[in-house]
């Protein structure tokens, strides 16, 4: 089966125009987006399975990748597939997976299956709501796997557009305001990462010249890549460092932008806040993810030498995100947007754990990607369960929901110990190792003492956790607050499965940080220590 | 070896079944699961004792046992040396924790069967408590300090949990963050020393970084890094086990359930912090000839505790609180054993042959405090079970209707207090002559004797001012007494001849440094066989206890010494203040959580919408001028490729959006639909193109 990695781009896109051509009635509707969701969740958990045992790869085979024509060293890209395709402005459809790219992947097809099912008792306009989720879902599979830059640019617009219009459609009061900050900033951002893709292409015969054999400029990113670990194991000829800098500097903009890191993250609390739940979902939980995807699969995969100089940006900028994010929090009133800012936190983990250049950082770093994106899937769940059940999301209002909500409860506290870390959960493991890495860092060399400014953030983390469930779970019920329903059937499944895969990668990260560090291990050889 | 080694998983995996059990099903068990947790904690005790029985055979007393039962690495391969693992490690310390350990939760849970028994949520109540014993025997069993990390965590959160286990009240609400919260604070210490301690070792096992230490130095482990470390351990330490400066979530961790004091913040898990330093102890005495010992922190650690034992006696002695009472003493008893582990670390770091009598004091501390204290807190749980309040002024004369409980509080009192026979007595005076002995080495360690002294005053006067408060004189309330049920005082009863015997107990161990040692054995009897100096220091804490006592006494039992003559003056009023008001500390550190810490907060609020959102929304007023610019320039770069297609769309829905708004849903799906379009469309040129090109 080597057509399965475009069969999951195909699933949703067939999905969702099934959704607007035949989801008359809200039922059709949803059940159909249920429908495709689950395919797509069965063949990513068959492929994720697979690579992670390939024992049990019965469905599609072991993973296989594609040897370059020239020898030497590659990076490994699973279940390749490569279509030549307006070749003569070199463009060709190239898509592929690895240990980076698989958990993002998969963690895209749960939570898009988890969003549909979490709304499915939305009645304004279903047809087109369940359409953009499914479509959103092609997107965003379809930005994980392009190995070629133009249809990774495409993808990385295309994810724009559903959300847009989710937040825009289905959002809050405020959300013309929101959706059109989150358009115009990520679209800016991603402007400024095309000069780069640009400055590849014109730069990229010799490159392809040395993979590939043939002279001519290219887009295609396995030449970056391959020529990229060549470079770092001795060879000659690769970009220079003058040249990666400024392509490093812009990608890294772009990806910032959709981490997002300070100073650039001022849209994300302002499209939380107005998107639907399940828009949140997936923006926090996947979306984010695509800059942190980004800055491993480009800038540290094709621009290891920029990566060496400029580490320090993204350490002061993770930091900086880290702890200011986390005090921020502690003002916040919405319980959303609360969320919203602990995702800048927790992403500032990523740049932190990155910039330290050493194997268990960078290790540390791709596993928060992940964790958080099912952690941060809860919690905004819960935000979106208490407005629907009380009908306000600001902590000042809610009280005493231990009583009133007990299942709810549960859940939050279990999803707020896990996004503070607490040990025996799964972001437990990826924070630990993000500052093992860091603390070891040969960077840091004599500064190591510098740790202690981001693990501030784990005390003041713990405390706005803390001092929210003191003030809307403690207590006695608020007369005005009513008699609040529980959480309803559908909402329990999505919980479930998400509380299931904290404990599960909380106790069991081996088969995660397998996948990872065969990504590491293959392609980015060159980090440092443990 | 022990035979059967998984026995030791089992040990462990009965609390943890207990908890998913009652956890899941606990509503519809018998008292919501109580008499589950309860076989699974005998289960848990009676194999903890097997493996003790195995320990103390290998063979002869003082002999040194260490076993790694190694189960699931976490990372293998991944890491060197399998650093991320969980194993277990029995050795003499472990054995005997899991003993104590075991013993206290069962018989606390025993007790918490009377106790509990008209409160909702009482699986919740046993699910927590029995995945806290979970996390102490995982604690105490831990091989690496990273396992340690994590059931230390796992009690943390059980602990926050229980303290707020009555929701609806605000106070227990704030005393769980405060625990939470100050906790964390320690632990991040813990945490950066075990990132320490990884860097320079590569692994986090005992035992390995105890075989390491000597080739390490001094080029990996500097001398700055070996003070470092054990001083970042014990900082986790000073929070689990409320020493100064973050004492402060102690006292009011009482808001949780009684047994919930007794067993987490009396009996164990605040004893974890002493572990912690007991096994920091390969840091602090390497054994090594070419290792220089960190005397700045093992003297760091001896002062931390010599202040507290005094610092938290004084505020003991001024409060009403019954619980809080004995709170405050859990805290200067356990700097105590802070006290004897630094001093015993400090003769031990200067003289290598030398026994580890201080650490074994420490130890021996822990074991019998952990009987009289969790006796002290079980005898006012019973008290307020019958009395409804927590407050002595509305107590006294209870020793009429409730004379078990007055009798067994009495034992535990006596222990408290040092008095012979009773257990402390041994313990503490052995503490406190080693501290002495330090001194011949360092004269600060006559400084913190003095501190240990002047609390051991104190100690008897609080503990008897509490027993003569609530037992003695006339009733001061207004409930219908009575004893508590068998099922809450025999535990009473067990509990209080264990205050009698523990500290016999080193009898038949040709003395305790025979069971638990660091190295050397420390095989001294106590007042067997000792140099004259001892006996006299002994004496010195016993006459000391024994003028406290009759100092309470004669306050609060005979009333010859009026209570208001102490704050007549206005010196002693002022001292009476200021320990009621615990030193002005609380209320320092919520001054500067609320304005310091929420004050940042909220200027980086106002920071992130004013100033850094301002700039963008400035930015943002020319915003579609911009994209539509940039759109342009995109598009004769790329030169037609799909790329500007998507673009289009873009700046299409942006018009579309402004020149229809409100109307735009209806478009939604139309521009969707062209995206579809745009891509068939892309697709067909690309046919076209391979077509002409075959051609």
């Amino acid at each position: 089966m080597s057509y399965i990695l475009t069969l999951l781009v195909l699933v949703p896109l067939v999905g969702s125009v099934a959704v607007w051509v035949a989801g008359i009635t809200q039922r059709t509707a949803k059940w159909i987006a249920l429908g495709f969701s689950l395919v797509e969740t069965g063949l990513t958990t068959l492929l994720l399975v697979g690579f992670v045992e390939p024992a049990w790869a019965f469905a599609f085979g072991a993973p296989t990748f594609t040897r370059p024509p020239t020898a030497g060293l590659f990076v490994p890209l699973y279940y390749m597939e490569r279509y030549t395709w307006l070749s003569n402005f070199g463009i060709t459809y190239i898509v592929g997976v690895d240990g980076l790219s698989l958990p993002l992947i998969w963690l895209t097809a749960l939570l898009t299956t988890l969003a549909v099912v979490f709304h499915w008792d939305e009645e304004n306009r279903p047809q087109a709501f369940f359409g953009l989720f499914l479509f959103l879902e092609m997107a965003l599979v379809g930005v994980f796997m392009s190995l070629d830059l133009l249809l990774f640019a495409v993808f990385w617009e295309l994810v724009l557009l559903p959300m847009f219009f989710l937040i825009g459609i289905w959002g809050g009061p405020n959300r013309r305001y929101a959706a059109l900050k989150f358009l115009i900033f990520t679209h800016v951002g991603f402007v400024i990462m095309l000069l780069s893709i640009f400055a590849l292409f014109f730069n990229s015969a010799d490159v392809n010249m040395a993979v590939y054999g043939v002279n001519a400029n290219t887009l295609d990113m396995t030449a970056f890549l391959d020529g990229a670990l060549r470079h770092e194991m001795g060879a000659l000829g690769y970009l220079t460092l003058g040249l990666q800098i400024p392509i490093f500097a812009a990608f890294l903009i772009g990806f910032l932008v959709k981490l997002p890191s300070f100073p650039f993250h001022t849209w994300l609390p302002d499209a939380h806040v107005e998107a639907p739940t399940g828009g949140s979902v997936i923006l926090a939980g996947v979306m984010l993810k695509m800059g942190g995807y980004g800055i491993f699969r480009i800038n540290f995969g094709m621009l290891p030498d920029a990566a060496r100089d400029l580490w320090w940006v993204l350490a002061i900028l993770g930091t900086i995100s880290m702890v200011y994010a986390a005090f921020v929090c502690l003002a916040q009133v919405d319980l959303k947007r609360l969320i919203a800012y602990s995702s800048i936190g927790h992403m500032g983990f990523v740049l932190l754990g990155a910039s330290s250049l050493t194997v268990i950082g960078v290790q540390g770093a791709i596993f928060q990607l992940f964790n958080h994106g099912i952690i941060t899937a809860i919690l905004f769940m819960l935000a979106g369960s208490v407005k629907h059940a009380t009908g306000t999301r600001d902590i000042p209002e809610l009280q005493g929901l231990a009583k009133a909500m007990p299942q709810f409860s549960f859940v939050l506290a279990i999803g707020f110990f896990a996004s503070l870390g607490l040990p025996g959960l799964n972001s437990f493991w990826s924070e630990f190792m993000v500052f093992v890495g860091t603390y070891g860092s040969p960077n840091l060399d004599t500064m190591r003492r510098l740790i202690i400014i981001p693990l501030i953030s784990i005390v003041v983390t713990a405390a706005y956790y803390v001092y929210t469930m003191q003030r809307i779970l403690f207590g006695d019920v608020p007369e005005k607050l009513g008699q609040p329903h529980d959480l309803l059937p559908w909402e329990r499944v999505s919980y479930g499965v998400l509380v299931a895969l904290v404990f599960l990668v909380g106790f069991f990260p081996l088969p995660f940080l397998g996948m990872i560090n065969a990504y590491t291990s293959a392609s980015l050889p060159w980090l440092g220590g443990f | 070896m022990i035979a059967y080694e998984w026995v030791v998983w089992l040990i462990l995996l009965f609390p943890l079944a207990a908890f998913v059990i009652v956890g899941l099903v606990g509503r519809r068990l018998p008292e919501g699961g109580g008499p589950v947790v309860v076989g699974a904690m005998a289960g848990s005790f009676v194999l903890s004792v097997y493996v003790f029985v195995q320990v103390l055979m290998q063979g002869a007393l003082g002999g040194n046992f260490s076993q790694t039962i190694v189960g699931y690495v976490w990372l293998p391969g991944l890491l060197p040396e399998d650093a991320i693992r969980i194993s277990l490690l029995i050795d003499n310390l472990s054995a005997l924790m899991l003993v104590l350990v075991s013993f206290l939760c069962l018989l606390i849970f025993v007790y918490s069967l009377g106790y509990m028994h008209e409160e909702d949520g009482k699986p919740r109540y046993y699910a927590e408590v029995s995945l806290f014993a979970t996390g102490m025997l995982g604690t105490v069993s831990a091989d690496n300090f990273l396992q340690l990390l994590i059931f230390w965590e796992i009690m943390g959160l059980c602990s926050y949990l229980l303290i707020g286990f009555w929701y609806h009240k605000p106070e227990a609400a704030a005393a769980a963050k405060k625990a939470f919260l100050v906790t964390r604070v320690g632990d991040v210490a813990f945490l950066v020393g075990v990132l320490v301690i990884w860097n320079v070792f590569d692994t986090l096992s005992f035992v390995d970084i105890q075989r390491k230490m000597a080739s390490l130095y001094p080029n990996q482990l500097t001398p700055q890094l070996l003070t470092l470390i054990p001083l970042l351990l014990f900082g986790g330490a000073v929070g689990k086990s409320a020493q100064f400066p973050l004492h402060a979530w102690l006292p009011d961790a009482m808001e949780g359930p009684t047994t919930v004091s007794a067993l987490i913040h009396a009996a164990t898990m605040v004893k974890a912090g002493v572990y912690l330093t007991a096994r920091a102890f390969i840091f602090l005495v390497p054994l090594s000839p070419l290792v220089t010992p960190p005397f700045t922190a093992i003297l760091a650690i001896a002062a931390i505790g010599g202040f507290t034992t005094i610092f938290a006696a004084t505020m003991a002695v001024v409060n009403f609180d019954i619980k809080r009472v004995l709170a405050f003493s859990t805290i200067s008893q356990l700097a105590y054993m802070f006290l004897g582990l630094g001093a015993g670390a400090y003769l031990m770091a200067k003289d290598p042959s030398r026994d580890s009598a201080g650490y074994s004091a420490a130890l021996y501390h822990l074991f019998n405090h952990a009987f009289f204290k969790a006796l002290l807190f079980l005898g006012a749980g019973s008290v307020i079970h019958a009395v409804h309040t927590n407050d002595m002024r509305e107590m006294g004369g209870l020793s009429n209707p409730m004379p078990v409980t007055s009798k067994a509080m009495l034992f535990g009192s006596l222990a408290l207090a040092g008095i012979i026979p009773f257990s402390g007595f041994f313990s503490k005076g052995e503490i406190l002559s080693i501290t002495f002995d330090a001194g011949s080495e360092q004269p600060v360690f006559y400084v913190l004797y003095a501190f240990g002294v002047i609390t051991a005053f104190l100690t008897a006067f609080y503990v008897f001012r509490l027993w003569f408060m609530t037992f003695w004189g006339e009733y001061r309330g207004h409930e219908h007494l009575h004893e508590s049920p068998p099922v809450m005082t025999v535990p009473l009863m067990i509990l209080a001849g264990f205050a009698l015997v523990s500290g016999l107990l080193a009898y038949p161990m040709q003395g305790f440094g025979n069971l638990v040692f660091f190295n050397h054995p420390a095989a001294a009897l106590p007042l067997v066989g000792a140099p004259i100096q001892d006996y006299l220091l002994e004496g010195v804490s016993m006459g000391v206890a024994a003028l406290g006592l009759a100092l309470a006494w004669a306050v609060y039992a005979t009333k010859r010494i009026p209570a208001e003559r102490f704050t007549a003056s206005r010196g002693t009023a002022f001292l009476h203040r200021m320990l009621t008001k615990r030193y002005w500390i609380d209320d320092a550190y919520d001054a500067f959580g609320r304005t310091v810490v929420y004050g940042v907060a909220r200027g980086l609020d106002w920071f992130d919408r004013k100033v850094i959102d301002g700039i963008v929304n400035a930015v943002g007023r020319g915003g579609l001028a911009t994209a539509t610019g940039t759109d342009a320039f995109d598009r004769r770069v790329i030169d037609g490729a799909v790329n500007a297609v998507s673009f289009e769309t873009v700046r299409t829905s942006v018009r579309l959006r402004q020149r229809q708004t409100g109307q735009v849903q209806n478009y939604a799906w139309v521009v969707v639909l062209g995206i579809v379009v745009v891509v068939a469309l892309v697709f067909g040129i690309s046919f076209i193109q391979r077509w002409l090109g075959g051609r």
